[in-house]
């Protein structure tokens, strides 16, 4: 699994954002859009089409699948998505790439003061 | 608030980009996530909605064409993008992120966008407009089978005293007849044709329509078939056009349905194809030549001398022009030897001119001409504004462009990234640009007046009401745009993908070196234009005033004309003296009007009809010398009523009739070329038709004021006044001076039209004012055309002499806060900053001044009682630019005299 997570690094910032968004839960396209502005603060947008053309290479590579809604759904007729084991694992591996490069990067100082370390 | 239908539509066009298997899997959730989110931000500001929906419709365009062409999930850049990207789809991404780039560089810039978008989308929408005019009235071809074969076939006047060409004039039935069995032509058909107006009744209201009169070859000449019924048509039988036949029957086939054509019942044989005109371009019916003993003269046919018909021919399989031409020539000959012709100093000779050619008007091809050249010139100096304003723009980010070439940016990518901003705003601008033109044909439709739109005598196709803005423009247009606008700019992407790193980080951020000229240089190219085209527009409007200035001779204003034809073999045609009389009588006592008279022709438009002099008083003319005179039938009311002066004599009275000695009255010009002594009164004037109760002599009573009949550009000629009951004619023009607007008679005069002759209609009511107006139409069309595209000129060339000299003042900031530290005073650099503006602009003024002078030559006969080289137009159009020159340049260089040295030196 871990093999498979590492063959599709680097991931691009969408996919990258769209496995944060979804997190553990089932989300449709737009909820994923609002809990991803939620996360970031709304310092970053995820904007419709690139969203779903992402989980369209997303849905094929087997890194989220479709699910039926959530129990308490707002919307039953909307397409729900969830993260899939190996989307679990590539985003692990993910997190894991880009802390090893914030580690060097805060070792040669290159990370201005004040910056929260994710690590702590 | 819920998302708007317009930002909803956009959207799902933005998904297009996507391939159709993704579009119909995730089409509606997009869609729906787009309006949930644009909702959600709307409900915060209108503002952020719109921001929303641009990025979000950039976002999807962009994301389509990646998933088209980049399937990857990796990094774009990863290792894998030579394996799994072709070139094709490389070129696709990367052509997406530069137009992205170029997006985000000009959403910071919106004023430098928008300003380039509106320039060129006005000067490609001008140009698109008229050039579609210009291609539908000119270029495209007539709507008639192989149009290319047919051909006019004329007969000519020709002076054989001179070597002038032929002047076409028109055939007699007999000396056509003559052409019509000529054995052996190369045109393997040929038909005679003339436009006549008719009276309709028998459906409706009685209606005066246009109608062709028409010899039975004429719709195979012309390549059509000719009717649902195919036969030719009876003498009993006329052909409807389908706009006439839809008003009449509506939808029925109007097949077999009888109406009367001038009282004479026709048979309605069948309906011509929609759209179908006749050569004439304005006919509703087509009557057969066999007809027109019943309809329009029992002895027309046989008078060889009443010449009324054009005839055209098709080339043969085989035949060719200049066969055509050689027999015409013979056709003349026997023509000229078969019939008595009078003349002896001309002769009747056969032409031919190609049709193509036959239907483009001189004057209108000439006007038309000017103003596409002008609307060229126009989009040659809105190229030339977007080239400095990108030049300025690229400027700007000569720091930036450094920088990014520093880090190592190949310079290919930085060209590429301007490229692709040029290409953002030129399709941005072509798009809106087919809007402008879609919008300028309209205006040009509306403010064209139709007699622009004629081609010769008799031949005229373009209807300019029927001009259509279709694709094939659209798309010119846009392509124009984009074509112009990539082209303007290069020089400015080839300068600054070439931009020196070590320097322009030297320079900082402050643009381009001290010796560069480019700016200046578009700046003079576009002063000198614009000079040329406000010179143009000087000219016309010079012109324009001079000719609404001239005086008519009588008193235009509240004049109504109204027309009415008796018809033959009616009681009232029995006597129309009497009947005209009647009807006179009956108008004066009308509410509101404050004197009625009569001519058969309105003021301002025409003469009844002209003749020659063969004598006045004791001098007498020979052939070919005899002058030529205008003759007006008139009532005795005529001058009074028009303000007419009478000058000597006396004017017609109610006493003088048919049964009186035939008297004529002549106008002032008249009197003094026909009898240099001066003894008018009473002497008897022979002319060369038989005017007055059959007699072609009658006695001088009076001479009046003259009055201007032909073109102001003509001038006054000769002119002689006969008393209508002594020369009756069924036609006659009503002219009513109303207390208040004219118009508003109208009714009234119909209303006591139809109590004396239900079966009359009155037709072709004006305003004489309207006529002046019309007859000015040509001019003033084309000087208000010249007059807008020269303000636009003007303009934007004041545009662009305002943002170059900012920008010399921006790039010297530093020099000159040195020069005022070492004690230069603010009014010395301000005027260093005009001088610069100003020099620039005067250089290109004095380029201007001598392309107007080459250039408006060829408006020469455009202009009225002005020289193309008027003094006037030539030193206030240079003044003019030059001022505007001067208070475009005064706003920055008034900015350079606040410069604050200290702080200059600090900054250093």
């Amino acid at each position: 699994m871990n093999a498979a997570a590492r063959e599709l690094l680097p991931l691009s910032p969408p996919v990258f954002h769209v496995l944060l968004a979804l997190g553990d839960s089932a989300m449709h396209g737009y909820a994923m859009m609002q809990a991803f502005e939620a996360k970031t603060e709304g310092a970053d947008t995820l904007l419709p089409g690139t969203l779903y053309a992402t989980i369209a290479r997303m849905v094929d590579a087997e890194l989220i699948d479709e699910c039926d809604p959530p129990a308490n759904a707002s919307d039953r007729r909307r397409r729900y998505y969830r993260v899939t084991d190996l989307g679990r694992a590539t985003v692990a591996a993910e997190s894991e790439r880009l802390s090893r490069l914030l580690r060097i990067a805060r070792a040669e100082n290159m990370v201005p003061a004040g910056s929260s370390d994710p690590s702590a | 608030m819920s998302t708007s239908i317009l930002a909803a539509g956009c959207y799902r066009l933005a998904l297009r980009a996507f391939p159709a298997r993704l579009r119909s899997r995730y089409g509606d959730e997009m869609a729906a996530t787009f309006a949930a989110a644009h909702t959600q931000r709307r409900n915060l500001s209108a503002r952020a909605g719109r921001r929303f929906a641009a990025r979000a419709w950039f976002d999807a365009v962009r994301a389509g064409l990646g998933t088209r062409f980049n399937g990857g999930i990796r990094q774009p850049g990863g290792p894998d993008r030579g394996k799994v990207r072709g070139a094709q789809e490389w070129l696709w991404t990367e052509v997406g992120t530069d137009l992205h780039s170029a997006f985000k560089v000009l959403r910071k810039e919106p004023l430098f966008a928008i300003t380039v978008i509106a320039v060129l989308a006005l000067g490609v929408g001008v140009n698109g407009a008229l050039s579609n005019a210009l291609r539908a009235v000119f270029l495209a071809p007539a709507p008639f089978n192989e149009p290319d074969r047919l051909v006019m076939l004329d007969l000519s006047e020709q002076n054989v005293e001179s070597t002038e060409p032929p002047r076409a004039f028109a055939w007699s039935y007999p000396k056509y007849e003559i052409l019509a069995e000529t054995e052996g032509l190369a045109a393997s058909s040929v038909a005679a044709y003339a436009r006549r107006s008719i009276t309709l009744t028998g459906h409706g209201a009685a209606r005066k329509l246009m109608a062709e009169v028409v010899t039975s070859d004429y719709f195979a000449v012309l390549g059509l078939p000719a009717w649902d019924g195919g036969a030719a048509l009876t003498v009993d039988q006329v052909l409807i056009s389908h706009a006439l036949a839809r008003s009449l029957f509506g939808d029925t086939d109007p097949a077999g349905q009888e109406f009367a054509v001038n009282g004479v019942r026709q048979i309605i044989a069948g309906v011509a194809p929609p759209g179908f005109r006749g050569l004439t371009g304005s006919a509703d019916a087509w009557i057969p030549m066999a007809a027109v003993p019943r309809i329009i003269s029992p002895t027309l046919l046989e008078n060889f001398d009443g010449h009324w018909l054009l005839a055209i021919g098709r080339l043969g399989t085989g035949g060719t022009f200049e066969q055509l031409r050689a027999q015409m020539a013979s056709v003349g000959a026997r023509v000229h030897d078969g019939f008595e012709w009078t003349d002896p100093t001309t002769r009747q000779v056969g032409t031919a001119r190609s049709f193509e050619e036959a239907r483009r008007n001189a004057a209108a091809r000439q006007a038309v001409g000017v103003v596409s050249a002008a609307a060229g010139l126009v989009l040659l100096i809105a190229c030339a504004n977007l080239a400095v304003m990108f030049h300025a723009h690229v400027a700007n980010r000569r720091r930036e462009i450094a920088v990014r070439l520093a880090l190592g940016s190949a310079r290919f990518r930085i060209a590429r990234i301007l490229l692709a901003e040029v290409l953002l705003l030129a399709t941005t601008a072509g798009a809106i640009g087919v809007g402008v033109a879609w919008a300028a044909s309209r205006a040009v439709v509306r403010a064209w007046p139709q007699s622009f739109m004629n081609g010769s005598w008799n031949v005229r196709f373009v209807d300019s009401t029927g001009l259509q803005f279709g694709v094939p423009a659209a798309v010119a247009t846009f392509l124009l745009a984009s074509v112009a606008g990539v082209l303007f700019a290069l020089w400015p992407i080839l300068r600054a993908s070439r931009t020196d790193v070590a320097v322009a980080m030297r320079a900082g951020g402050r643009g381009q070196s001290h010796r560069d000229t480019t700016g200046p240089w578009l700046v003079a190219t576009e002063v000198a234009i614009a000079l040329v085209l406000t010179i143009g527009a000087g000219l016309m409007i010079s012109s324009l005033s001079r000719l609404a200035r001239v005086d008519h001779g009588f008193d235009s204003s509240n004049l109504l004309t109204v027309e009415y034809t008796l018809q033959r073999g009616s009681a009232e045609a029995e006597d129309p003296a009497a009947f005209h009389d009647q009807f006179l009588g009956r108008v004066r006592t009308l509410p509101g009007v404050v004197s009625a008279t009569m001519e058969c022709r309105s003021p301002l438009d025409i003469h009844c009809w002209t003749t020659r002099v063969r004598r006045a008083g004791d001098q007498r003319w020979g052939e070919g010398q005899r002058p030529r005179i205008g003759v007006h039938l008139v009532d005795e009311t005529h001058f009074a009523a028009l303000g007419i002066p009478l000058l000597s004599g006396r004017a017609f009275t109610a006493e003088d009739g048919a049964e009186t000695p035939p008297v004529m009255i002549v106008n002032d010009t008249a009197a003094q070329r026909l009898f240099p002594s001066g003894d008018v009164l009473g002497q008897p004037l022979t002319v060369g038709v038989s005017l007055t109760s059959g007699n072609d002599t009658a006695a001088i009573i009076g001479v009046v004021g003259d009055v201007l009949y032909d073109s102001p550009a003509q001038g006054v000629m000769a002119e002689v006044y006969v008393l209508h009951r002594q020369e009756p004619g069924r036609d006659t023009t009503v002219i009513v001076r109303a207390l208040g607007e004219p118009l508003d008679l109208l009714p009234l005069l119909r209303a006591e039209l139809a109590v004396l002759a239900p079966e009359v209609p009155l037709t072709n009511a004006r305003t004489v004012d309207s006529i002046g107006a019309a007859q000015l139409g040509d001019t003033s069309a084309i000087t208000r055309l010249l007059a807008a595209f020269a303000a636009l000129a003007v303009l934007l060339s004041a545009t662009s002499v305002w943002g170059t000299v900012a920008q010399m003042v921006g790039r010297r900031r530093r020099e000159m806060g040195i020069r005022m530290a070492l004690g230069a005073r603010a009014a010395q650099v301000v005027r260093q900053s005009l001088r610069y503006g100003l020099v620039w602009a005067s250089g290109g003024a004095v380029v201007g001044l001598l392309g107007a002078y080459y250039l408006s030559r060829t408006m020469e006969s455009m202009l009225f009682e002005v020289t193309s080289t008027d003094a006037i137009a030539y030193s206030a159009s240079a003044v003019l630019l030059v001022l505007v020159s001067l208070m475009a340049s005064y706003l920055p260089a008034r900015r350079a005299g606040q410069v604050d040295p200290a702080r200059t030196l600090r900054a250093e």
